[in-house]
């Protein structure tokens, strides 16, 4: 599969960023992702889970069982106060970094 | 910061809980994706393999997730614990040998530790808040043991520095003490002030302690409390002790409790038998009551309590404003530039005087006793890099199996710590016996000094530990990193010898090099503290020490009086005179080199006096001793000028004194004394009618120090040394110096029975701290060198091995033997050569520091620095002999075929 490598911290960005929306559990973040970015971003489980519970220690999100769309048994991810900052703070980041590549690429000639 | 610590706790101890949710959250993942493709128009088996194929080898993630879950640590370091063990058990000759050398290593450190601990660590046993604890002290330019206080400004202190809560005076005296229907014992008491027990805040084991206001008046209260330890030894914890009496030099006295058995003093190291109220001093030691109100009588030790918050510096300066006005009460001069202050009482052992010494002492052996432990743990990383090289297969096939150069490298951590953990349990039970060595080494005297036993305090456990896990990570560490950087194919590839080789040399030979020049510096310091004290035994003592007997008796305490302690002496002597073996037989109060110096002042009785107090100008501290007619043939002083005290020098007779070579210089410089007069604060002036040669008189390593004798019957001073001289070994005269002293009064006891070898040896004025230190650095000095011999061969045999096949193609292409010889032998010269050079650079700094300590030692000592230099070099190149001898015998037909 052809995939769109991501650069390193951007998979936390995105997980906080669905998140931000409604809790979800691991295989739907990353069917959102996927779907979100028309098919373009495809979310490893071999990532997801370790950074699911690397944020989890870090006290970004935390974890309750609950009950999925076809009524299984599954562990739902929910923002943190601290994830939300994080968030926003990461959303900048981002934002500062690729308008800063935008601009040289526009203008490098 | 909470839910994180949480989540780690249950991580540790809810890990299966975790594990199955773990695998369920998979689960559904797996099934969700699973239902996904089927509803992307996936066959039920593609979806299926699909959704497998995306999720990967199943360890692999969860793995991954552990680690990210952050307990993964913990079930490694598990693992790791139950590897090390058995590869520890599979190569028993490996452990045994690491494990002895790091044990040696650490014996050495816990026990210098120990010691350490006992004089500088461990608080005042039995005492409440110890830290609060101050000992009061002087710093008189007039005289170095200046840390006593006068009875009279000690209660001006008390009443008058807000600073402490409370200040408790103490006298440490020896007394005759006798039970009913027992012959006296010589006991040494503490005379203390009512307030003392109460400031120790200590309780009674049985009875009661002192009350408030008991023991205020002089002579009005003979109560006595027991010290534990007297109480069980002399005693036999006899429950019906209270309310009996006991007599002290001929007084009764009632005994009103035991002590509790923690106590033994307010004064580190003392174990009194029993303790009285000071104002008791009069009646039982027959001093003349005024020693309560003169202020120049400074015999008390004063400790103090600290008010809560209080600061040292506002109590020395609290204590300096009371020095202001006590100045007008002492006589002229004598509390000028006298500076009074407090030391904590951890401090101040054994004594304020001399307690800044102790620190550096410290600092030199803990230092000397790390080297040690280096070069220990240079060996063990020496064996571990050894096994490291035969490891690097199996190394390398976990790497293969994806097992990260951090987890090799921790589990090579964890086998050191290992070993470390085995070595320290090894190392504490040789330190105990190097302590039951010690204690031997004690110093001896008449003063009872408590026995404190050299480990097993918190601080010395937590030192051992810490000491241990050290070591493992000082040998694990290196190895651990070098062969955790692996190049995977190649060491797989090339079998046992892959690796970097180069760089391992490098570090294998510089830490020979570090070894030989530790090595060096340990063995000059034995070599050096070995020196000074030989060159002790030729220092000019004054006296000949040879074929000397000694006891001694206090007739005071036995209740003579001056005549009839007069005649007692005459007929002892002419008893002991008659001795066979006895050569001679004298008397003097004061014994050299013993914890009673004797020191007092004097002057030249021909300048103007300072005041009515008959203190003068330029007056001087002098070791003063009064002794019988017999005392300098006896002992052998010698004479210079002037004649020797005869039976015509009688109290009736004008006041005589023999001065030393030291006092002459220093009041009367290039003139003659003989027929000069000199001054003591009490008493006539008395003329200078001999000079003998100076010799030592309070301390070993003192410098020329002034003094002087007067004839014993012009100055009665009845607690007395017996001094014998005898044609040969005086050992044998002992037993008849007692039965002779029984005739004559069954009931006196005597004491420092012993010839005058044993007393110079073991008292700690004498040789006994001199002895102590080169014990126990030349002890050290021997475990460095066995430890650095190993080094050198095991780095030499190992090279020797490393080039079997090279030594095979030399002599195959017609090396001669001895070339092959110098080769493998000029490889560990080079290295020894560098060590020796580096050691013997920092042994002379180390020297330098010595040589403050003790005095007499010569840092440049030639003999001691070549000795080590080519002692070390010789055991070296034995050590390089072997090896080298092993190559010279190499077959080239067999390396060659073999490779």
């Amino acid at each position: 599969m052809n995939k769109t490598e991501l650069l390193q911290g951007t998979l936390d960005l995105l997980v906080l960023r669905v998140l931000q929306a409604a809790p979800m559990h691991g295989f739907g973040i990353a069917q959102k992702i996927h779907l979100l970015s028309a098919d373009a971003l495809r979310i490893e489980e071999g990532s997801l889970y370790p950074a699911l519970y690397r944020m989890e220690r870090k006290g970004w999100i935390e974890a309750e069982w609950g009950v999925s769309e076809n009524n299984r048994r599954a562990k739902f991810y929910r923002l943190t106060r601290r994830g939300r900052q994080q968030l926003t703070a990461e959303t900048e980041t981002w934002q500062r970094l690729t308008a800063a590549v935008s601009e040289v690429l526009a203008k490098a000639d | 910061m909470g839910s994180t610590f949480k989540r780690r706790w249950q991580a540790l101890f809810r890990r299966r809980d975790l594990e199955t949710e773990m695998a369920e959250e998979m689960r559904f993942h797996r099934d969700a994706q699973i239902e996904a493709n089927r509803a992307a128009g996936m066959s039920e088996s593609a979806a299926r393999a699909a959704a497998h194929r995306q999720f990967g080898p199943r360890g692999a993630l969860e793995e991954a997730a552990r680690e990210a879950r952050g307990f993964l640590w913990f079930t490694h370091f598990k693992q790791d614990v139950r590897y090390g063990l058995r590869m520890l058990l599979k190569q028993k000759g490996f452990t045994l040998v690491a494990v002895l050398t790091l044990a040696l290593g650490l014996a050495a450190n816990m026990s210098v530790f120990g010691i350490v601990d006992v004089f500088l660590f461990q608080p005042l046993s039995g005492v409440k808040a110890p830290a609060e604890l101050v000992v009061m002290t002087r710093d008189d330019p007039r005289n170095q043991f200046a840390s006593t206080i006068s009875w009279a400004d000690y209660e001006d202190y008390r009443d008058q520095v807000p600073g402490f809560s409370a200040l408790a005076a103490a006298l440490f005296r020896p007394v005759h003490l006798s039970w009913p229907g027992d012959a006296a014992d010589r006991n040494w008491v503490e005379f203390v002030s009512p307030n003392y027990f109460a400031l120790a805040g200590t309780g009674p084991q049985l009875g009661r302690l002192f009350l408030p206001g008991e023991g205020e008046a002089v002579g009005s209260d003979p109560v006595v409390v027991l010290s534990h330890r007297y109480w069980v030894n002399r005693l036999g914890r006899d429950p019906g002790i209270v309310g009996r009496s006991v007599v002290i030099n001929g007084q009764s006295c009632e005994v009103v409790g035991v002590a509790r058995e923690d106590f033994s003093s307010l004064q580190w190291g003392l174990e009194p038998a029993l303790w009285l109220p000071a104002k008791m001093v009069p009646p039982l030691i027959h001093w003349d009551p005024n020693l309560f109100q003169d202020r120049d009588w400074n015999i008390f030790r004063v400790t103090g309590r600290l008010a809560a918050g209080t600061k040292l510096a506002q109590v020395d300066a609290q204590l300096a404003a009371v020095d202001q006005r006590l100045a007008e009460l002492h006589a002229a001069g004598t509390m000028e530039n006298v500076v009074t202050h407090v030391v904590p009482e951890q401090r101040s052992r054994p004594d304020p005087s001399v307690s800044g010494f102790l620190p550096l002492a410290a600092a030199v052996f803990l230092a000397l006793v790390v080297m040690i432990l280096l070069i220990a743990c240079a060996n063990v990383a020496n064996l571990l890099f050894a096994r490291a090289v035969t490891r690097q297969r199996e190394m390398g096939i976990r790497a293969a199996m994806g097992a990260t150069r951090g987890r090799l490298a921790r589990q090579l951590l964890t086998e050191s710590l290992l070993l470390a953990l085995l070595a320290g349990i090894a190392g504490w039970g040789l330190s105990y016996f190097i302590g039951v060595l010690m204690t031997g080494l004690a110093p001896s005297g008449d003063m009872p000094v408590a026995s404190e036993s050299y480990s097993g305090s918190v601080w010395s456990v937590v030192f051992a530990v810490a000491v241990s896990i050290l070591a493992g990570l000082v040998t694990g560490l290196f190895p651990a990193l070098r062969s955790s950087r692996l190049d995977l194919a190649q060491v797989i590839k090339s079998g046992a010898m892959g690796g970097a080789d180069r760089k391992r040399h490098a570090l294998r030979n510089g830490l020979v090099v570090t070894q030989v020049a530790f090595c060096a510096v340990v063995l000059v310091a034995g070599g050096l503290f070995m020196r000074s004290l030989q060159q002790a035994a030729n220092i000019e003592l004054g006296f000949t020490p040879e074929n000397l007997a000694m006891a001694a008796l206090d007739l005071d305490l036995q209740g003579y009086e001056p005549e009839r302690g007069l005649a007692f002496l005459d007929q002892l002597t002419t008893k002991i005179d008659a001795l066979p073996g006895v050569e001679s037989v004298a008397y003097a109060h004061v014994l050299p080199l013993s914890t009673s110096p004797g020191l007092g002042s004097v002057a030249d009785a021909d300048v103007p006096q300072l005041d009515e107090s008959g203190r003068r100008e330029g007056e001087i501290q002098a070791a003063t001793n009064v002794v019988d007619v017999n005392f300098m043939a006896t002992m052998e002083t010698g004479l210079l000028q002037g004649r020797a005290f005869n039976r015509f020098d009688t109290a009736e007779s004008p006041p005589v004194v023999i001065i030393n070579t030291a006092l002459a210089e220093k009041l009367w410089p290039g003139e003659n004394p003989l027929g000069r007069r000199l001054s003591q604060p009490w008493g006539d002036p008395m003329e200078v009618i001999g000079v003998i040669p100076t010799g030592k008189y309070v301390m070993i390593s003192e410098e020329p120090r002034p003094a002087l004798l007067r004839p014993f019957a012009q100055a009665y001073h009845a607690p007395i040394t017996l001094f014998v001289r005898t044609s040969h070994d005086a050992g044998r005269v002992l037993p008849d110096l007692r039965r002779v002293l029984r005739q004559l009064d069954a009931d006196l006891p005597i004491y420092n029975a012993q010839t005058m070898a044993e007393h110079l040896r073991s008292s700690a004025f004498g040789f006994m701290p001199m002895r102590m230190a080169a014990t126990v650095a030349g002890a050290q000095g021997l475990i460095g060198l066995l430890l650095a011999v190993m080094g050198v061969y095991g780095v030499v045999a190992y090279s020797v091995s490393q080039r079997t096949r090279e030594i095979g193609i030399r002599l195959a292409l017609g090396a001669e033997r001895g070339e092959v010889f110098r080769l493998v032998v000029r490889g560990g010269l080079n290295l020894i050569a560098m060590g020796l050079a580096i050691g013997l650079t920092i042994a002379i700094g180390l020297a330098l520091v010595l040589a403050g300590l003790l005095v007499g030692l010569n840092p440049f000592d030639l003999p001691v620095f070549g000795g080590v230099a080519m002692g070390l070099a010789a055991v070296s190149l034995l050590a390089c002999y072997l090896p080298a001898r092993r190559a010279m015998a190499i077959n080239p037909a067999i390396t060659l075929k073999c490779e």
